[in-house]
């Protein structure tokens, strides 16, 4: 086709000239098209723009604007010619597309569509003269619905051949997908390159540079949505009403990984939001009812897969997990309840504190694995979780006689674990329990409460160098600090400085000695050995009965008063005999080729002492020279009467008034070294009631001081606010109650630290 | 209008006072050695009080000798003394028995409290005024026994009238419904919840009887009221559900 380029000025030749070349290219591009002919069309569009032929015209215009409107309205005409062959074009392909329908139409199609658009860019390359200058031109001018050749020919596609023929193709478009929703493998290029040709059809109005997916979204997106939607509401009830709630969760993941992965294969990335949303509402929020019905079971038959599964689908829908969240910490604090009431029973009132931490701390472990592995240690569950433990831990059926029941519980096994005994437990495996206790100790409410007991028991232990580890001992003091701040292990960090002080001061006294005249040999004859600590670091209560120190330590016990008020004037020194302790040589025992040494209290030794001058004492006459109370002095003799150092008169009498004791000179024991220091168990119990007492009192001035420092930094302040910040700062140590709070106010106005400014408003008087 | 007319009458006298000081208070002092029972008694006491009542035709029970000591502003419990006499006395122009009784009604009202929605803002200075001159020297609080009298009198409204006497069976204190609870409560409990009253819990309980109503529905534990009134409400609720 070597014709030459027909006369410029001729419209009608022109574009006979340029239609043969455009429906060859259209309808035959695979065959080619030589260089020249190419070159031909290209110049043709270039003349007939650019020639001076004089149109119909308006006479009186100028010549200057007659020519630039001439080649303006010339190219109008090329662009309508170009509009009227598209047109025709098309609808051919129209009626050749009815006599395909389902996969053929969409083969069919895709063929059209991609023949089309390939001819397009090539037009678009021959009508560039066009599109340089008229079409240019009348974009600048504001023309709307002028575009570039090429986007004009996608206009046209979607005017004269999308517009009529979508539906058929989408229908066959879904058709396809539900086919392959069945289980059928399908080709899904065709799929493809339908979204593609959607996409490509979206043009923006205002920009013809730019697209969107408008097209797309109206003519693909929505009924693929809703198909989607419908296939999977069917599907789901049908599955629902013939499987378990667990297969239906299987299923339902199953489904959502596959929609994931048609986006990946065939769909448009855009769709992946809505696609997810319209199956999760489909697929789960539709079902949620259903799902959060089967939780309870999973959970009480430990189903850690299936709950794991459910948390995965309903963290997918809007508010799906807080149902479960309320569900699992009912069922945590159950479990927990449980878990105590079953221990409660068995252990009666002499409860094991290990096996009490231990049911306590199973329950936490259990669930928070659960909440790490199933719920992917979600922040809600985590909080529901603590939500539970704090309330089984703090009220349960152990603390029911008193709340403060789990702390001392707590602290006692503290004790038992970094206190030295036959069974204790390895270094690491030791650390491990005492992070357990602290898992245990976040839950707890009364924290005061702890620390009392823990301080107590830390005391005796120093005071008896019963404490297994130093480096226990620390850690443990750290992670109470780490959780409690400074303050709250102040105390016990003290206790372990007035250990170390105390050391250094019993060799200083041992120098000191050493520089002294020995005046007289009973001052050394006794091994001494003491501590010195501090009355407001040391929970230590001074001895509860008058006493008479033993002749024989009395040179030791004023040297050492010496010694110390020389070397700290002003200070008083206190000595607790009842913590006392000391060995003594029995060399009275007949049978015996070693002589026995008892371990003894103070008050045992003071007793035993007095046979030396004699063997046979009136308890009568040992009271007047020991001058202990009754209540120290008969259990102190209950227990040389058991191990049989003493015996008693009337033989079956128990110590008291008008009963005699004499000395056993049979005395028998297969250990060289007897202990004869046993606490006294109505005396344990004792302790542990002061010490609730105690922890009543503190509270109350805790609450005190908190009020006070609340209202001297406030001055004026409401009674309700006032009450609230004030729990506000003592909930770290325990939960105060209102009314005790309200206590501690009247109290502060009585004691003019107060006033009350009107019913309501409470001032501080400096 | 009783408050009225005690006005009207005390700026009457005080133009007669102006002209004629020193007459008048030789008139007082006078009146003073009759009450008193001598001519150098320099202070009246429970006892002269007593006599003085008996003499006016009183009730004993009534609110005249609270009246008194607090219009005088006595300093020593149920005492006071020449000075604070004759000062009062010839404030209002009162100088004889006769001329006291006139005007007694109008100084009572005047102080007589009274519940929302009209509370007589002049009765809480005199409530306040007497918890401070009926305690026990030194002491910080009342004994509730002690307290139990002087809240029944105090927060009587009918007592406020000298012609009331005092019967065998009280009627109910229709005005002030918790007076006679709160005192069943705090005397009678066993254990008494406490043995004495303190200032606060003497002033709150007038501020909680105009805020709450005998069924309590306006109280929580929540609000400012003192742990006592507190306890009084859940002890009340028990014993008298309204």
């Amino acid at each position: 086709m070597a014709t030459n380029p027909p006369n410029r000025e001729d419209l009608k030749a022109t574009w006979a000239f340029l239609e043969a070349g455009i429906e060859r290219i259209m309808r035959d591009l695979n065959s080619g098209m030589d260089m020249s002919t190419y070159m031909n069309v290209y110049t043709a569009v270039h003349n007939f723009c650019t020639s001076q032929r004089p149109i119909a015209q308006p006479p009186n215009l100028q010549q200057s604007a007659g020519v630039h409107r001439g080649a303006h309205l010339l190219g109008e005409d090329l662009y309508n010619k170009l509009i009227e062959y598209l047109t025709k074009h098309l609808t051919e392909i129209k009626e050749g597309s009815q006599a395909h329908s389902d996969e053929a139409l969409i083969e069919y199609y895709i063929n059209e569509w991609e023949r089309y658009t390939v001819a397009a860019k090539f037009i678009n390359h021959l009508f560039r003269y066009l599109n340089r200058h008229w079409v240019k031109r009348e974009m600048d001018e504001g023309k709307k619905n002028i575009y570039d050749v090429y986007t004009l020919h996608l206009v046209r596609w979607r005017l004269d051949l999308f517009n009529h023929v979508q539906k058929h193709v989408m229908a066959g478009v879904l058709q396809l997908i539900e086919k392959e929703r069945n289980g059928q493998t399908i080709e899904t290029t065709m799929v493809k390159s339908i979204v593609t040709s959607f996409v490509s059809l979206g043009l923006d109005e205002n920009d013809s540079t730019k697209s969107t997916l408008d097209v797309y979204r109206q003519f693909f997106e929505m009924p693929f949505l809703a198909a989607t939607s419908q296939y999977y509401q069917i599907e789901s009830k049908q599955f629902v009403a013939e499987n378990s709630v667990v297969e239906y969760m299987k299923k339902a993941e199953a489904r959502l990984a596959e929609e994931q992965n048609r986006v990946h294969l065939y769909l448009h990335p855009d769709i992946t939001g809505p696609l997810m949303k319209t199956c999760e509402k489909v697929l789960i929020q539709e079902h949620a009812g259903l799902l959060r019905e089967e939780f309870q079971i999973l959970l009480d038959n430990d189903r850690q897969g299936d709950l794991q599964r459910m948390y995965n689908l309903l963290s997918r829908i809007p508010d799906g997990l807080d149902p479960l969240r309320t569900k699992f910490e009912a069922h945590v604090r159950r479990a927990g309840l449980a878990a105590v009431d079953k221990i409660a029973d068995d252990g009666g009132d002499n409860l094991e504190p290990k096996v009490y931490v231990d049911a306590l701390l199973e329950v936490h472990t259990q669930y928070q694995g659960l909440v790490l592995t199933a719920f992917k240690g979600e922040a809600e569950f985590v909080r529901s979780l603590d939500n539970a433990c704090r309330e089984f831990v703090n009220r349960n059926k152990v603390c029911k006689s008193a709340s403060t029941k789990s702390p001392e519980l707590l602290a006692k096994y503290a004790d038992s674990l970094l206190r030295k005994s036959a069974k204790s437990a390895e270094e690491s495996d030791l650390e491990n329990k005492l992070t357990a206790i602290m898992t245990v100790f976040k839950y707890v409410e009364d924290k005061d409460v702890f620390q009392k007991f823990y301080s107590k028991m830390l005391a005796k232990r120093l005071v008896n160098f019963t404490s297994a580890s130093d480096d226990a001992e620390t850690s443990m003091i750290g992670k109470l600090k780490e959780a409690c701040g400074f303050e709250y292990t102040n105390k016990l960090q003290r206790m372990f400085q007035d250990m170390q002080i105390s050391k250094d001061l019993n060799d200083a006294y041992k120098v000191w000695l050493e520089d002294k005249p020995q005046d007289d040999s009973s001052a050394t004859a006794v091994d001494f050995s003491c501590q010195v600590l501090g009355t407001s670091f040391w929970p230590l209560n001074p001895p509860g009965t008058p006493f008479n120190i033993p002749e024989v330590i009395i040179k030791t016990y004023s040297k050492f008063v010496d010694f110390y008020n020389e070397k700290h004037t002003g200070r008083k020194l206190t000595w607790l005999w009842h913590l006392c302790k000391g060995d003594l040589k029995a060399n009275f025992c007949k049978n015996a080729k070693v002589p026995y040494t008892f371990q003894v209290s103070t008050y045992q030794m003071a007793i035993l002492l007095l046979f030396n001058d004699r063997l046979i004492i009136s308890y009568d006459d040992i009271e007047k020279n020991v001058a202990l109370s009754q209540e120290y002095l008969v259990p102190s003799l209950a227990i040389f009467l058991k191990a049989k150092v003493l015996t008693i008169s009337p033989a079956t009498a128990k110590p008291g008034p008008g009963t005699t004791f004499t000395l056993n000179t049979d005395f028998k024991s297969k250990k060289i070294r007897v202990n004869l220091n046993m606490a006294v168990r109505a005396e344990q119990k004792q302790e542990v009631e002061e010490t609730h007492k105690t922890i009543e009192e503190d509270r109350k001035l805790l609450m005190q001081s908190a009020i006070v420092r609340i209202m001297k930094a406030r001055k004026v302040m409401k009674h309700v606010v006032l009450v609230q910040e004030t729990i506000a700062q003592i909930k770290s140590r325990f939960t105060p109650k209102i009314p005790d709070i309200k206590k501690c106010i009247d109290i502060l106005l009585e004691k003019e630290y107060l006033e009350r400014l009107d019913g309501e408003r409470l001032g501080y008087l400096a | 209008n009783s408050t009225g007319s005690a006005k009207r009458k005390r700026a009457g006298s005080m133009s007669v006072t102006a002209r004629s000081t020193k007459k008048a208070k030789e008139s007082t002092e006078t009146w003073w050695e009759e009450v008193a029972g001598c001519s150098d008694a320099e202070i009246l006491d429970g006892e002269g009080f007593q006599k003085w009542i008996e003499d006016l035709g009183l009730d004993p029970s009534g609110m005249f000798m609270y009246l008194i000591l607090y219009k005088c502003q006595a300093k020593t419990s149920m005492t006071i003394t020449k000075e604070q006499f004759v000062r009062f006395m010839d404030s209002i122009g009162v100088k004889s028995n006769s001329q006291l009784l006139t005007v007694l009604s109008a100084l009572l009202s005047d102080i007589r409290p009274a519940t929302a929605p009209h509370p007589n803002p002049n009765f809480k200075p005199f409530y306040k005024w007497c918890f401070q001159h009926f305690k026990p020297e030194g002491q910080k609080g009342m004994p509730v026994d002690f307290a139990e009298i002087i809240l029944q009198t105090l927060l009587d409204p009918t007592r406020y009238d000298p012609t009331w006497v005092s019967e065998e069976e009280p009627t109910k204190n229709e005005q002030f419904p918790h007076v006679d609870a709160f005192c069943e409560y705090i005397t009678q409990s066993d254990p008494r919840p406490v043995h004495v009253i303190n200032k606060d819990q003497f002033e709150q309980f007038y501020e909680f009887n105009l805020a709450v109503s005998w069924s309590a529905v306006e109280h929580s534990e929540d609000s400012a009221w003192p742990a006592l009134i507190d306890s009084y409400v859940t002890w009340k609720r028990e014993k008298y559900p309204a």
